[in-house]
């Protein structure tokens, strides 16, 4: 039965963007989309939570794990798939490959090159709103103690599927 | 019990591939690890079939293994990937101005790995007038043209680089 609820719910969190919310400009942005999933993310882990600990059998918890986890499933698929539509550089290039038909050359990487420089610009923009990121007196750029936890943990990731390349 | 079955069967799946990665010349992270998550996902499933049957536990044990394995490629990819990520290794090293970042991160090298993982991947190639996308690829285009009218979001950097005059080149 919680596991039904559970799917119902993502089905209407899901329903309820596409037919309402898609076009809502606070829902445009990178963060407001993640605040929309992990907002549900807390209200299904709140309410499912509550309801395993008023039912306190193991069954329950199991219950609570499933559905935490398929929510987690979903909202990771959800944002994924979005970042991808919204911001992969690769799905750029394969794009204006296909609308400039064979192109080639100098022009296609000068193009490549200066989304490249628009693309850094933005990122650190990014990095800066959610807090990696800080800027010095002197107008530099600095990690936060968030930033060099995230790139120890980068750096961990990398090891483990032996990666040199990144960026 | 069956969080730690979960956790082990990842575990698992996740030293298998650092083994397989340093291993196996030219393997694709991302497809080896579905190769190895895959098939230690049904050893899990049958195991947990034939251990608990359709049970909560049960199920509880496979979708918290999906979601670890899920986790798990997403982080290598987005890492592997980023451009935030580049950018926050070299602002490890020292603070940076902006005009210094830009003449750090070489964006043609950026290039010329998606260029390199996208023919690897065989969704471009290199045809006598120039590159084209393969069958492949085209496909991949048009499931994400489908998706950017799902999301009503077009690709930022091809909206970006239509309203610089791309199409006049």
């Amino acid at each position: 039965m919680s596991l039904l609820i559970c799917l119902l719910y993502i089905a209407a969190h899901a329903g309820l963007y596409f037919a309402v919310l898609r076009g809502w400009p606070k829902l445009g942005s990178e963060r407001g989309i993640f605040l929309y999933h992990f907002v549900s993310a807390i209200l299904v882990t709140g309410a499912f939570g509550v309801w395993a600990i008023a039912h306190g059998s193991s069954d329950a918890w199991a219950w609570f794990v499933c559905v935490v986890m398929l929510h987690g499933i979903y909202s990771l698929s959800f944002l994924e798939l979005w970042a991808l539509a919204d911001d992969s550089y690769s799905l750029a290039i394969m794009e204006i490959i296909d609308r400039g038909g064979a192109a080639a050359g100098p022009a296609l990487t000068q193009r490549l090159e200066a989304i490249g420089k628009c693309k850094q610009s933005s990122r650190l923009n990014a990095l800066r709103a959610i807090g990696l990121v800080r800027e010095l007196g002197d107008g530099s750029f600095t990690l936060t103690p968030f930033g060099r936890a995230a790139v120890w943990l980068g750096r961990a990731v990398l090891f483990l599927v032996n990666a040199h390349k990144y960026g | 019990m069956w969080m730690i079955l979960s956790m082990a069967a990842f575990v698992t799946s996740v030293l298998i591939h650092v083994v397989a990665m340093r291993s196996v010349q030219h393997a694709g992270a991302v497809s080896a690890f579905v190769t190895i998550g895959g098939t230690v996902g049904i050893l899990l499933i049958a195991y947990c079939a034939t251990s608990y049957g359709l049970t909560s536990a049960a199920l509880a044990t496979i979708v918290a293994y999906a979601f670890a394995c899920e986790l798990y490629v997403f982080l290598f990819t987005l890492v592997g990937n980023s451009v935030s990520f580049g950018l926050l290794t070299r602002l490890a090293r020292h603070p940076l101005k902006p005009a210094d970042i830009a003449g750090f991160y070489r964006t043609e090298a950026m290039i010329a790995r998606r260029f390199e993982q996208l023919e690897r991947g065989n969704l471009i190639t290199a045809g006598p007038s120039g590159l084209r996308l393969t069958k492949r690829g085209e496909r991949l285009v048009q499931i994400f043209s489908l998706l950017h009218a799902a999301f009503r979001r077009p690709n930022q950097w091809v909206s970006a680089a239509t309203r610089e005059g791309y199409d006049a080149l």
